[in-house]
């Protein structure tokens, strides 16, 4: 599907969080809202899609590391849940899952399009992403919002500063 | 190259690619040294909060007889005296992109953004004028080979020398 913007009208209702994280995020086996990922936001009038868009990194925790990423939206943080059936479209994942190594680190670039009419989305919503590990294993451990050039996670982390992007086409 | 363009979300975007980029394997253990490609001067616009950076470059195996352990670690500096001299930018603007396992043999197109105030932070001055950004990087371990695309078999099923990507950099102004 083919969507033509017309940049003097688009693009409208931009809102942009950064949150100057102290400390990553620990992924666990069950899902856990993403810091930094919250925004609550508010369709401009007569928009037809919402863009969420994230920024961010990752590192390892264990050597063989994996991330599994949803995306969440409901009146507030408290009442949160899939943006569609099965919510598809809205999932996302990274890392590696076998046995063998990954230790690995990379950025997190994610786009979501959310469609205001099927969401009946008129006041503010909340959105927030969730992440957990791969098939809940509690050996496949990554850390969000930092990447880990080595496994001293502790010492040797490098912190990223997440942001969350929201506009109305 | 360079491109210019205005509209009402993204204002003042730069854009600069290098269509003829040189192989950069040179990255060593101890010091950083300047990632090719990733410079860029920009004077944002009046309205703007933030500086959008970002640097798309190819990552990979430093040739086929090359480490298989690779990766890659970036940091963020400024300068606002042309050139200079160079400061870091701090506040988590510096990234490591790979792995440090030979298991993984890490490669990739890679897009490092980093959403950066136009306001005043501790040492450095708002940013009103023209102000120089480019990234350092040095490896953590192994090798790493950018913008020329080893273990890439395309259609001839062989390696081809000629497969590069053109990195790219890139600002934009952004306003809450």
């Amino acid at each position: 599907m083919t969507y033509l913007l017309d940049y003097e009208n688009a693009e409208k209702n931009f809102k942009l969080v950064k949150t100057t994280v102290t400390a990553y995020d620990t992924v666990g086996t069950s899902w856990a809202n993403v810091s930094g990922s919250q925004i609550a936001y508010t369709p401009n009038s007569g928009a037809s899609k919402v863009i969420y868009e994230f920024s961010s990194a990752y590192g390892y925790l264990d050597d063989d590391n994996s991330l599994e990423i949803k995306l969440q939206i409901g009146n507030d943080l408290s009442s949160v849940g899939d943006v569609v059936t099965n919510n598809v479209n809205y999932y996302s994942s990274f890392g590696g899952t076998s046995s063998t190594n990954t230790q690995g680190s990379d950025m997190i670039a994610l786009r979501y399009v959310l469609d205001v009419s099927s969401l009946s989305w008129t006041g503010e919503k909340t959105l927030v992403l969730q992440c957990k590990t791969y098939s809940s294993s509690s050996a496949k451990q990554s850390l969000v919002n930092c990447t880990t050039p080595t496994d001293d996670e502790v010492n040797d982390s490098l912190l990223f500063n997440p942001t969350v992007i929201c506009y109305s086409i | 190259m360079t491109f210019t363009t205005n509209n009402t979300f993204y204002e003042k975007l730069e854009f600069l690619q290098e269509t003829s980029p040189s192989i950069q394997n040179n990255f060593s253990t101890s010091s950083f040294i300047d990632i090719t490609y990733s410079e860029i001067s920009y004077v944002p616009s009046t309205f703007a909060d933030y500086v959008e950076y970002q640097y798309a470059f190819y990552f990979g195996k430093d040739g086929t007889s090359g480490n298989n352990t690779i990766n890659i670690i970036a940091k963020l500096l400024y300068s606002d005296d042309g050139g200079s001299s160079w400061t870091d930018w701090g506040e988590n603007t510096q990234v490591f992109i790979g792995s440090t396992t030979s298991n993984t043999r890490s490669r990739g197109l890679c897009i490092i953004k980093f959403f950066l105030e136009t306001s005043a932070s501790g040492s450095r001055s708002a940013w009103l004028g023209n102000r120089k950004l480019k990234l350092w990087g040095k490896k953590q371990s192994g090798d790493v080979r950018l913008h020329q695309l080893m273990e890439f078999r395309g259609d001839s099923g062989n390696v081809s020398s000629n497969n590069f990507y053109y990195p790219s950099v890139q600002c934009k102004s952004i306003k809450v």
